[in-house]
C-alpha cells in the first residue's frame, strides 16, 4: 500500500511537472564556447571585448578572403549537445558577427537532418542576432551542429526558443542545465 | 483580478541621486496592494517592452495598472489605464508622483483586443494602446526591478517581456540576385528586386568590375506605395538612412514604425521633374488606417539618375527628415510609437536603394509646451514652466535631465533673460559635479558681465576654464550649444564657435540649464543629439597588398595609402590631406623588450617636418616606462613619463579643436591648449 501511494504521487508529480513544463516558455541559451567538440577550421578565440563571456567561436579569416560563392575549404565545425525539457517548435537564433558579403553564414545541422544556412545579412563588423530556422524537437537530448560555409564567419551564442514572438536583442544570459558537455 | 485598491499617503521620499524638488510636484498618493499583482516570471536585464493583447469585457470597468520597475508597492513605477485617464506616477517610499504627461484613450469597446505595450529603457517609460503613444514620462529615479500588472474589466492575453534597444542593422545587399533575402526584408507591397549592377551603361556591358558599387535593392510599385519593411515591431527610436537613386521621376522614400500597409509613418520624396500635382517637394506623411495625411513639407525634388542619402529619424514623437546630411523637415507624432523601418517606392520605373544603416537614435527635445513633471529635476534654484518656456532663478540655479550614460553629444537651447542674470547650458552631471557655458550678457549683473565661460563646478565652487568675451543682449533669445566630446568641451553662441576647454572628466552625465544672478534665465527649445562615432580612414587590403594589386596602390583614395619613406626610418607621410580634429590610434606592442624611438606628426607635411605637433615616444629594453615628449612646431610643450601596465599599449594622439590630447592605455598624458 505504501508502495503504492508513493508510485501514485511520483506519478502524479511527473503529470504536474510535465504539465507545467509543457507551458513553460524555455529558452536555451548556448555560448559558442559551449561546444561539446568542435573540428578545425572552426575555432575558438577568446579576449573579445564584445562577446560574450570574452569568448566565441568562429571560422578564421582565409588569405586570399574566399570572395566567391564556390563552397567551404573543409567542414569545420562545432558541435552542440543539449537536453531539451519540452517538446515543441523552437526558433533558432544566432548571436553572430560577420566579416563582409562573402563571411556572413554558418551551415546548421540537427541531429541527422539536412543542413540549413543562418546568416546571409548585411551587417559587418558587429555582433547581432540572425533568426534561423525553425526547428522542431522532441524533449530529451539533440545536437545542434555549426559548420564552416564561410570564412570570417563567427558565432557567439545560439539560442533556442519555443516563443516565437521573443526576439533578442543584447547578449543573452547562459543556461547551462540545458547544455551538455564532455565530461572531464 | 480585482482592483482593490489601498490608499496611502506617506513621507521619506528620498532618491539616490540629486534629491531635489520636483518642478511640477503632484502628490498622488495612489498606492496598490503588491499580493493583487500578477507578477510576470520571465526578467529582462536591461531596457524591455512589457507586450501583450488587452481583451476588454466591461469597457466602463476597465482599469490597468502596471507595475514596472517593481521593488515592492512602495516603490515602484505605475502606469495606469482607464477610459478616462492614461497616468505614470513614481512612487517611491510610498509616495506616489504623477511624471510626464498622458491623455485618455476615450471609449472602450466590450469584447475588444488592444495592442498593448509599456516600455521602459532606463529613462523612458511610454505606454502605447492602439497603436498610439497614450503617455510618455522621462525619470531614472527608481533602479530596475519585476514587472506586474492587475487588471478590473478585462485581461491581459499573453503578455510577455520583450528586450529592446540595440537597434542597429546594415545592408550593402551585396547578394547575388538567385540567393534569399534571409528573411532580411519584408517586401509588403510592389516588388523589390536585388540588383547586382547598377541600372546604367555598365549594366548593358556586364562589367561589374568597372562598377563602383555593383550592389543595390530595386523598388518598383505602379499601384501604390510599394513597401519593403525589415527590423522588428518593438523598434523605436532610431534613423533608417539609405542611398537613394531614382531611375526616372518616379517617387521614393523610406518608412518608419511601419505596422501594416494602412498604418505608418513615410518621408516621402517626389521628383523635381514629374509632372504630378506633388511634384518637386518633400514630405512627411502619417498614414493612418490606409488614409494618408501630410505632417510637414517643404519644396525641392530630386532628379534623376542622381544618388542622395536620405533619413528618416524618429524618437520621443518627433520625426525627422535629412537630405544629404542636411536637415529639411521636422514634425511631432505620437502615432504608434513603434514599429519597422522600411524602403518606399511609387511609380514603375523604379528606384534603387543601398547601403541601408539603421541604427539608434536619440533625441531630446523640449519646447515646454506641455508640462512633463520629473522630467526635469532641480538641482538649485527655482524653476518653473510657464507660457512655453522654462524659467530658471537664483544663485547657480541648475535644473537636470537626461541619463549619466549620456556620452558624446551637443545640447542647445534658446536663451535669454528676464532682467539682470547670466545664462547657460550645463553637461556632464555626474554626482556633485558639472560643467557649464555661462554667459553674462551686457547688464546681467553677475561676476562674470560681458564673458562666455567654461565652468567645472564641483561641491558648489565653480573653476573657470576657458573665458571669452561676449557682450550679448539676452532682452532677445540667443541660440547657445555646448558640445561634449571626451573630454573637451566647445561652447557655441549663435551657431559660432566662441570657446572651448579641455576636462579629462568632461566624458557625459547629465545635461542642464543654468541661471544666475538676481533676475531669471528664460530657456526654450531644447535639443540634444548624440554625436555620431568618429569614421576611421581604414586602409583596405587593395591598396596596402601592393604585391597583389599595384594598380591600386598609387590610384583611388588620397585618404587611405601611407607613402613608404626611401630610406629605412624615415618618415611615412599620409598621401591625403586631414582637415579639422583627427586623431592618430595605435597599439605599441611588447614595450621593454626592444630599444627604440617613434616619432608622430600631426598637422604637418613633409615640406615642413618642424610644423604642426610632433609626439615622441621612446622606450628602453627592460623598462616598461615611456618617455613622452610633444612638441609644437619646434617648441617643447610637454614632457611626462608613463609606466606601461597593457600588453599592447594603446596610443591616441590628436588633435581636438584648439587641444593637442594624447592618451596612452587609457589615461590622458597631455592635454595642452595650443
Amino acid at each position: 500500500m505504501r508502495r503504492l501511494i508513493a508510485v501514485t504521487t511520483i506519478v502524479a508529480l511527473v503529470l504536474v511537472a510535465a504539465s507545467l513544463a509543457w507551458a513553460a516558455t524555455v529558452k536555451i541559451v548556448v555560448e559558442g564556447e559551449d561546444y561539446f567538440s568542435i573540428k578545425p577550421s572552426m575555432a575558438k578565440a577568446t579576449g573579445s571585448t564584445q562577446a560574450s563571456g570574452g569568448a566565441y567561436i568562429h571560422i578564421p579569416l582565409r588569405r586570399p578572403h574566399a570572395t566567391t560563392e564556390t563552397g567551404p575549404a573543409d567542414d569545420g565545425n562545432a558541435r552542440f549537445k543539449i537536453n531539451v525539457p519540452v517538446a515543441g517548435t523552437y526558433t533558432l537564433w544566432a548571436r553572430a558577427n560577420w566579416y563582409d558579403s562573402c563571411g556572413n553564414s554558418f551551415f546548421v545541422i540537427v541531429d541527422n537532418t539536412p543542413s540549413t544556412v543562418i546568416g546571409e545579412d548585411g551587417t559587418y563588423g558587429s555582433w547581432h542576432w540572425v533568426k534561423g530556422a525553425r526547428i522542431t524537437l522532441t524533449a530529451g537530448q539533440h545536437v545542434i551542429r555549426f559548420q564552416n560555409r564561410e570564412d570570417g564567419a563567427k558565432l557567439d551564442q545560439f539560442l533556442l526558443t519555443n516563443n516565437s514572438r521573443y526576439v533578442p536583442v543584447r547578449a543573452e544570459t547562459r543556461t547551462p542545465q540545458y547544455i551538455i558537455r564532455p565530461t572531464q | 483580478m480585482t482592483g482593490t485598491v489601498r490608499r496611502r499617503s506617506g513621507a521619506g521620499f528620498a532618491c539616490a541621486a540629486f534629491t531635489t524638488a520636483l518642478i511640477i510636484f503632484s502628490a498622488v498618493a495612489t498606492v496598490y496592494a503588491q499580493d493583487e499583482l500578477t507578477m510576470l516570471e520571465d526578467t529582462v536585464e536591461g531596457p524591455y517592452a512589457l507586450a501583450g493583447t488587452l481583451h476588454v469585457t466591461d469597457p466602463q470597468a476597465l482599469s490597468l495598472l502596471v507595475a514596472i520597475d517593481h521593488q515592492d508597492a512602495d516603490n515602484t513605477y505605475a502606469v495606469r489605464l482607464t477610459p478616462g485617464a492614461t497616468t505614470i506616477e513614481r512612487i517611491a517610499g510610498g509616495n506616489a508622483v504623477a511624471i510626464g504627461r498622458g491623455r485618455a484613450h476615450g471609449p472602450f469597446e466590450a469584447d475588444s483586443d488592444l495592442e498593448l505595450t509599456v516600455r521602459r529603457d532606463g529613462w523612458r517609460i511610454e505606454v502605447i494602446v492602439d497603436r498610439e503613444v497614450l503617455a510618455r514620462a522621462w525619470d531614472s529615479i527608481l533602479p530596475a526591478g519585476a514587472v506586474g500588472y492587475q487588471v478590473a474589466g478585462g485581461e491581459i492575453v499573453e503578455p510577455m517581456l520583450q528586450p529592446i534597444g540595440g537597434v542597429y542593422m546594415t545592408d550593402p545587399f551585396e547578394r547575388l540576385p538567385n540567393l534569399p533575402v534571409q528573411g532580411t526584408w519584408e517586401d509588403v507591397q510592389g516588388t523589390w528586386k536585388l540588383q547586382s549592377l547598377r541600372m546604367d551603361e555598365q549594366s548593358d556591358r556586364m562589367e561589374a568590375d568597372k562598377s563602383a558599387n555593383a550592389f543595390s535593392y530595386l523598388g518598383r510599385s505602379a499601384d501604390g506605395p510599394g513597401i519593403t519593411c525589415t527590423g522588428y515591431w518593438f523598434w523605436n527610436d532610431y534613423s533608417i538612412a539609405a542611398a537613394v537613386r531614382p531611375i526616372e521621376t518616379d517617387t521614393l522614400g523610406l518608412v518608419a514604425y511601419f505596422q501594416n500597409p494602412e498604418n505608418y509613418i513615410a518621408a516621402r520624396w517626389t521628383s523635381a521633374l514629374s509632372e504630378a500635382e506633388d511634384a518637386d517637394r518633400l514630405q512627411l506623411v502619417a498614414v493612418v488606417g490606409g488614409r494618408q495625411s501630410v505632417l510637414a513639407e517643404g519644396r525641392g525634388g530630386h532628379i534623376p539618375g542622381q544618388w542622395y542619402r536620405l533619413e528618416l529619424r524618429v524618437c520621443d514623437g518627433l520625426v525627422q527628415v535629412f537630405v544629404d546630411d542636411e536637415p529639411r523637415l521636422a514634425a511631432r507624432a505620437d502615432l504608434f510609437g513603434q514599429g519597422q523601418p522600411g524602403l518606399y517606392c511609387e511609380g514603375s520605373a523604379g528606384t534603387s536603394f543601398d547601403s541601408v544603416v539603421i541604427e539608434d537614435w536619440q533625441v531630446l527635445a523640449d519646447d515646454f509646451e506641455q508640462s512633463s513633471p520629473g522630467r526635469w529635476v532641480v538641482q538649485n534654484g527655482t524653476w518653473r514652466v510657464d507660457g512655453g518656456k522654462m524659467r530658471g532663478a537664483g544663485a547657480g540655479a541648475v535644473a537636470f535631465t537626461g541619463r549619466r550614460e549620456w556620452g558624446r553629444y551637443a545640447h542647445a537651447a534658446d536663451l535669454a533673460v528676464d532682467g539682470r542674470a547670466g545664462v547657460g547650458l550645463v553637461a556632464c552631471g555626474v554626482e556633485g559635479r558639472y560643467f557649464a557655458l555661462r554667459i553674462g550678457g551686457r547688464g546681467s549683473g553677475v561676476p562674470y558681465e560681458g564673458q562666455a565661460q567654461l565652468v567645472r563646478v564641483e561641491g558648489g565652487q565653480a573653476t573657470v576654464l576657458a573665458s571669452t568675451p561676449a557682450a550679448v543682449d539676452f532682452s532677445a533669445p540667443h541660440r547657445a550649444r555646448l558640445v561634449v566630446d571626451e573630454g573637451l568641451l566647445t561652447g557655441y553662441l549663435d551657431d559660432k564657435r566662441i570657446l572651448d576647454a579641455f576636462d579629462v572628466d568632461a566624458t557625459g552625465g547629465l545635461i542642464g540649464l543654468y541661471a544666475d544672478g538676481g533676475g531669471a534665465g528664460v530657456f526654450d527649445n531644447v535639443y540634444l543629439t548624440m554625436l555620431p562615432p568618429r569614421r576611421i580612414a581604414r586602409v583596405a587590403k587593395e591598396f596596402a597588398e601592393s604585391d597583389e594589386h599595384p594598380e591600386m596602390v598609387e590610384w583611388a583614395s588620397t585618404r587611405a595609402p601611407w607613402i613608404k619613406p626611401e630610406d629605412d626610418g624615415g618618415t611615412w607621410w599620409t598621401k591625403g590631406d586631414y582637415y579639422g580634429d583627427k586623431s592618430i590610434v595605435f597599439d605599441i606592442p611588447r614595450v621593454g623588450q626592444v630599444t627604440g624611438e617613434v616619432r608622430l606628426r600631426l598637422d604637418t607635411e613633409p615640406d615642413d617636418p618642424q610644423a604642426g605637433l610632433t609626439l615622441v615616444i621612446a622606450a628602453q629594453q627592460g623598462s616598461k616606462t615611456l618617455e613622452l615628449t610633444l612638441l609644437h612646431g619646434e617648441e617643447q610643450v610637454g614632457q611626462t613619463t608613463y609606466e606601461v601596465a597593457s600588453e599592447p599599449c594603446p596610443v591616441r594622439f590628436e588633435r581636438r579643436g584648439t587641444w593637442a590630447v594624447v592618451v596612452i592605455d587609457g589615461s590622458v598624458v597631455f592635454n595642452e591648449k595650443l
